[in-house]
């Protein structure tokens, strides 16, 4: 599906998207050090959680 | 304000819960894909903007004879204006929830390694150089490959990260002592 949002318009869009993969990634966490590390230690589940939920959810739509 | 804190090694206040930032994500992945067409990744503009530094050390000539730079060139497309929103947004969720500090090591890091600043900020660089490099050989990261090639059922990115997600295991075994945890 491609919106009839196009050229420069959809360009400068990526900025507001952007901010709010930034925000998104920051309150969920996974822009912490420890949640990263801990979730390799498998002691945090927190980006596992994100990441296959994101999988799910994005994947339906796509 | 009160700041929950879900699990005690983490250092940020004010976290979301996990399925509904992943929801949400799925959700911004939709929109991004079909305004501004394209999945959602940072690595590629960081790769574009190294010519930039690269320039004065390689000099010119050899930047424009780099057949990766010759492909993506650096320039302000929707990648980078992608990549400084991703900045600009968490920069922006960090003073909303007032977590803003200037960090040099990690509590998990402190307890593992020590607090030395010029350790952790080499170890960093280290790291971050080998993901780079592994990103581009991967055509991908955590987030290209990880989430926007996965939700599209990409075998390549299915295999990027379980992958990337063994041996993160591994080398996490590997680096940290995990029968005496001195993050608690």
């Amino acid at each position: 599906m491609t919106l009839p949002i196009t050229g420069e318009t959809a360009r400068w869009l990526a900025i507001p998207f952007g901010m709010l993969f930034g925000v998104l990634l920051h309150r969920g966490g996974v822009a912490d050090y420890n949640v990263i590390v801990n979730q390799f230690r498998l002691r945090d589940f927190t980006v596992l959680k994100i990441m296959l939920t994101a999988n799910i959810v994005g994947g339906l739509g796509v | 304000m009160k700041q929950n804190k879900p699990h005690p090694d983490s250092d940020a206040g004010g976290r979301w819960n996990p399925y509904l930032v992943g929801a949400a994500l799925g959700v911004l992945s939709w929109v991004v894909f079909a305004v501004v067409n394209t999945p959602l990744g940072i690595s590629t503009p960081i790769s574009s903007a190294a010519s930039l530094c690269a320039t004065p050390i390689l000099g010119s000539e050899a930047v424009a004879g780099n057949a990766y730079w010759t492909k993506f060139p650096f320039k302000w497309d929707c990648h980078l204006l992608f990549l400084v929103g991703t900045f600009l947004g968490s920069l922006l969720s960090v003073l909303v929830s007032r977590s803003f500090r200037l960090e040099t090591a990690p509590s998990t890091w402190a307890g593992r390694f020590g607090g030395s600043p010029a350790k952790r900020l080499l170890a960093a660089f280290l790291g971050g150089s080998i993901i780079m490099f592994g990103a581009r050989m991967a055509g991908g990261c955590t987030s290209g490959h990880g989430i926007s090639g996965c939700l599209q059922l990409a075998l390549s990115s299915w295999v990027f990260f379980l992958t990337l997600f063994a041996f993160g295991v591994l080398t996490a075994f590997l680096l940290f002592d995990n029968r005496n945890a001195a993050s608690h």
